[in-house]
């Protein structure tokens, strides 16, 4: 089966996948790449109000095949410019 | 021969919760066993079906599982040598679940009748039997909380605490390593991750040097750090006060 690596970014944190997960095909691999970033967005949800994660995926071969990010923003909605 | 062994295996592990009297080994020791070997990933007993018998689990690893709608899996619990993970099926004939192998396995099928027998005969090996069901729902329930509120890398650290304790209660781990015969798609599948989700994690694991996992083969570096990261506490395994467990190196 065809290595794939995913690299993740926490805000300014960049995580260089160096092992690669083997999985059937392209498909496959753009999936789990949305899984993780699903995961990562559960485990960081609690701490703070911004948030910008995002996960590559590279192939064996070394090419990009897919980027996949999120962003957050939590605003007060007492927060006074927002009211007026 | 081999069907003693697997026997005594089987006392072993109900007496790592409650020891047993001579005569009540002794009739344990009696129950008849036909063993049946199995490749890895094979199912032994279907959800839906109806059985007449109990699997002791002699050699190997096997687990419960469902498939969910979309065709993913949750293993449910892991077993081990002496353990019979159907025995309920005594009093619920009807599986709502499955029992697979997860390496190539030898089980040993006892009739329902012969267990029933024995259970009349004796009240003790009957509390023994409810005993392992209830240790087995508090398993359940560390598993809940694991899956329901615990970070990747706390479940990831959980599994292996747990495993190598029930390991070494039943003799077959020294306490610092153990076989874990499992890959990482079965693992992930037993924590409800995603497989990259769970290699990204097991890496940090390894890099902190808290485990060593190599070849089917877990070796714990650090265990009062592991057992930290786990949130680990042996009380829900309900161990003897004589059973082997894991000191802190």
């Amino acid at each position: 089966m065809p290595s794939y690596f995913f690299h993740t970014r926490d805000g300014d944190k960049l995580e260089i996948d160096e092992e690669g997960t083997d999985l059937p095909d392209d498909r496959s691999a753009r999936n789990a790449a949305k899984e993780l970033l699903a995961a990562m967005n559960r485990e960081k949800l609690p701490n703070g109000d911004h948030m910008a994660l995002s996960v590559t995926v590279q192939n064996a071969e070394g090419t990009e095949i897919y980027v996949v990010s999120l962003r957050l923003d939590g605003l007060p909605s007492s927060n006074p410019h927002e009211q007026r | 021969m081999d069907k003693q062994l697997y026997l005594e295996r089987l006392v072993l592990k109900l007496e790592t919760h409650i020891p047993l009297p001579p005569a009540e080994r002794q009739k344990l020791l009696d129950l008849p066993l036909t063993l049946k070997r199995f490749e890895a990933s094979q199912d032994i007993v279907r959800e839906g079906e109806i059985t007449k018998q109990c699997c002791l689990v002699a050699e190997g690893l096997v687990c419960r599982y469902k498939i969910v709608g979309d065709g993913a899996r949750q293993i449910l619990s892991l077993h081990l040598p002496g353990d019979i993970p159907d025995i309920h099926s005594l009093l619920i004939e009807r599986m709502d679940h499955s029992l697979g192998t997860l390496t190539p396995a030898v089980v040993g099928l006892i009739p329902h009748d012969a267990v029933r027998a024995l259970t009349r005969s004796s009240y003790r090996i009957s509390e023994a039997f409810w005993r392992e069901t209830l240790i087995e729902a508090a398993i359940y329930r560390e598993w809940m909380v694991g899956i329901g509120r615990r970070s990747a890398p706390s479940r990831i650290a959980h599994l292996f605490c747990e495993f190598i304790t029930k390991m070494t209660a039943i003799g077959l781990s020294d306490g610092a390593t153990c076989n874990l015969p499992l890959t990482q798609p079965e693992i992930a599948d037993a924590l409800g991750l995603s497989t990259v989700h769970m290699n990204k994690k097991l890496r940090e694991i390894r890099e902190a040097k808290l485990i060593r996992l190599r070849a089917n083969r877990l070796t714990v570096l650090d265990w009062p750090g592991l057992c930290e990261l786990a949130d680990f506490d042996p009380d829900y395994l309900h161990l003897q006060p004589g059973v082997a467990k894991i000191e802190s190196a």
